[in-house]
């Protein structure tokens, strides 16, 4: 191939007008940082998603490693209509990976943009660039001696802050939700302007990392799930690390058990008693860090109740496990312990877990990993689970009321079921509300199975939005579909601030449903 | 637990093999100017044995897989494994650390 003959374009751009763009690349980033040859655009290929990769095939990747070549390379965009995916990491499993939404895109990755810039151990505060991972961030505060903790969420090694708060994830510790823990941000508009969020928009300013809503609107959140602009540094909060730190579990017997459970624990989350992101795991969820399907069963479709009482059995493995933990002092977390153990006798049900119990579980171990904050990547178990590579998350949000997740439960469970495929889901509770996040696995190297599993998603999607349920989060083979699940307003609204702030509609096109083409 | 990865297929191996890098996709991470690896087997222990030496992935050490081999399953990922970029993991750290994996001796027991 010369450097002329492109296997992939830009849509809409012609080929001589992309090659004049790369060589601007080229001479902006240096060769090593323009990559597009099918064996460099390899690793960016691979998706989890129930449709074609080729589909999602980037043209190109640019790597930046600073903020004047963000800008540099927006310019170029801007000038020959080229649309950019930006990543940070680029492990966004279950949600698109790295793979830009449509075909053709170039990915502007962040990965090498990971400096540390500045963490304050008496604020609790950190500001990083992209490419920054939670392993990166963790081996810096206890290089230093910090006695800070982060709040990772499961695949924490290998992936990073910047990213999984602007796709709005959630991790395990009281932190969990990273969103309402960020704290100002560095963008790069379309226009290449570079705009500091909050209080970073006063000269001389020491509070950007500390005060979130500056003067005016707060736009912060206009840079999450969206493509108004590049975030190439973000500020965000960090937990102090306690002084006791005790994680428990609880097992509860029967699939109905749910119901009473979020009763129990909603106003212990409400109250602060435990205060991290308390997790419900179903049997197949929990069951995936040490079963594997096919320990049970080789026949297709969905696995039976008996396999998977059987597991349970076998495996003392509940219907429903809760995880939670306690943090502070040796008195506070003695108080709020025993408010914990009254609860569950009053209850009349399950079967509590402590840290010295567990022993060397190792479903235990890695929760109670996660919910101190260090890295741990058990939880790729689930990938195991049926195997071959095929992962969604359908991650609806439901109210914190156990009626409500029974409801969900049954209503997964049934369309999973029918296409053949197993409810392997947790709930993680923030207070008021539970992101119930289902992982909807199957083989990618069987056709037949992925493409019933797109169908499942679809029908997952659209059953829940006919009872008022809508996602979270979704992978970029489903932003549209679900974009228009919240209405036609929301859509034009998004739309007039993309022309406003994007009119060459360059920036990521199809992130969250949002595109001036359709 | 009854997983078991020495036994699984050879596309598990590859799996394995390309988790290892994962390891090497860490190197870059940490690639601040005042922070480096000290080596190899501290960048297997940051990334590749999260899931290699607990069992979500299989066993990497000892199997005289060659680099090559490695490093191709790195950069391509294959079914659960996730594929790792130059971006993450350089060339020349992902040549290194999968000449570490291929030589390394199998874990005990």
């Amino acid at each position: 191939m010369t450097e002329q003959n492109y296997a992939i374009l830009p849509p809409g751009v012609e080929s001589q007008a992309f090659h004049n763009a790369v060589q601007q690349f080229r001479q902006l980033l240096g060769n090593e940082n323009v990559l597009v040859k099918q064996e460099q655009l390899v690793p960016y290929m691979k998706i989890m998603m129930s449709v074609d990769e080729a589909g999602h095939a980037a043209s190109a990747v640019l790597t930046a490693t600073n903020v004047e070549q963000v800008q540099g390379v927006v310019r170029i965009c801007n000038e020959h209509k080229i649309p950019v995916w930006t990543v940070s990491t680029g492990h966004n499993f279950g949600y698109g990976t790295a793979a830009p939404h449509h075909r053709g895109q170039i990915i502007l990755d962040l990965k090498k943009m990971n400096k540390i810039i500045e963490i304050d151990p008496d604020l609790c505060t950190a500001l990083v660039e992209p490419g920054v991972t939670y392993q990166q961030l963790a081996d810096h505060i206890k290089e230093k001696g910090y006695k800070l903790w982060v709040d990772p969420p499961a695949p924490s090694a290998i992936v990073g802050p910047v990213g999984n708060t602007l796709d709005r994830g959630i991790g395990y510790t009281p932190y969990a939700e990273h969103f309402m823990f960020q704290c100002g941000m560095e963008v790069v508009l379309a226009n290449g302007k570079v705009l500091r969020t909050g209080m970073g928009g006063v000269r001389d300013s020491n509070t950007w990392q500390v005060f979130k809503w500056g003067y005016g609107p707060y736009l912060d959140g206009i840079f999450t799930q969206s493509n108004f602009g590049i975030v190439t540094k973000m500020g965000l909060w960090l937990m102090p690390q306690p002084d006791v730190f005790r994680p428990f579990a609880v097992k509860f017997r029967k699939d109905e058990d749910i119901k009473d459970l979020v009763e129990m624990f909603r106003p212990l989350s409400i109250n602060g008693i435990i205060p991290n992101g308390v997790v419900f795991a179903g049997t197949l969820y929990e069951a995936s860090v040490t079963v594997r399907r096919s320990d049970y069963t080789t026949e297709k479709g969905a696995t039976s109740k008996d396999v998977i009482q059987r597991i349970r059995d076998e495996h003392n493995i509940g219907a429903w496990t809760a995880y939670g933990a306690l943090y502070g002092t040796h008195e506070q977390v003695e108080v709020n312990w025993r408010i914990v153990i009254d609860s569950i006798k009053k209850l009349g049900k399950g079967e509590i877990i402590t840290e010295d119990h567990a022993g060397n579980d190792p479903a235990f171990k890695y929760r109670a990993d996660l919910m101190r904050g260090n890295m741990t990547l058990t939880e790729f178990g689930l990938y195991n689970w049926r195997g071959g590579g095929g992962s969604m998350w359908f991650a609806p949000l439901s109210q914190a009321k156990g009626s409500e997740t029974v409801k969900q439960v049954e209503l997964a469970t049934r369309i999973l079921n029918k296409h053949g495929l197993d409810y392997v889901g947790e709930f993680i509770l923030t207070q008021r509300a539970l992101h119930h996040v289902i992982d909807v696995l199957f083989d990618r190297t069987d056709t037949e199975e992925m493409s019933r599993a797109h169908d499942c998603f679809a029908e997952l999607l659209g059953e829940f939005e006919k009872n008022g349920y809508g996602v979270y989060r979704v992978n970029t083979a489903f932003m549209d579909r679900v974009a228009n699940s919240f209405g036609p307003v929301q859509r034009e609204v998004n739309k007039t601030l993309k022309r406003a702030l994007d009119p060459n509609n360059i920036l990521a096109p199809g992130k969250s449903g949002i595109d001036l083409d359709i | 637990m009854s997983l078991s990865m020495t036994c699984r297929c050879g596309k598990w191996i590859f799996a394995a093999c390309a988790a290892v890098f994962l390891a090497l996709l860490s190197v870059s991470a940490f690639a601040k100017e005042d922070d480096k690896w000290r080596n190899e087997e501290q960048v297997y222990a940051k990334i590749c044995a999260y899931c290699h030496d607990v069992g979500v992935g299989p066993v990497i050490k000892g199997r005289q897989l060659t680099p090559t081999y490695i490093a191709a399953w790195v950069r391509h990922g294959w079914k659960a494994m996730p594929a790792f970029s130059s971006a993450f993991i350089d060339d020349k750290t992902l040549q290194r650390l999968a000449e570490y994996v291929s030589q390394s001796a199998p874990p005990q027991q």
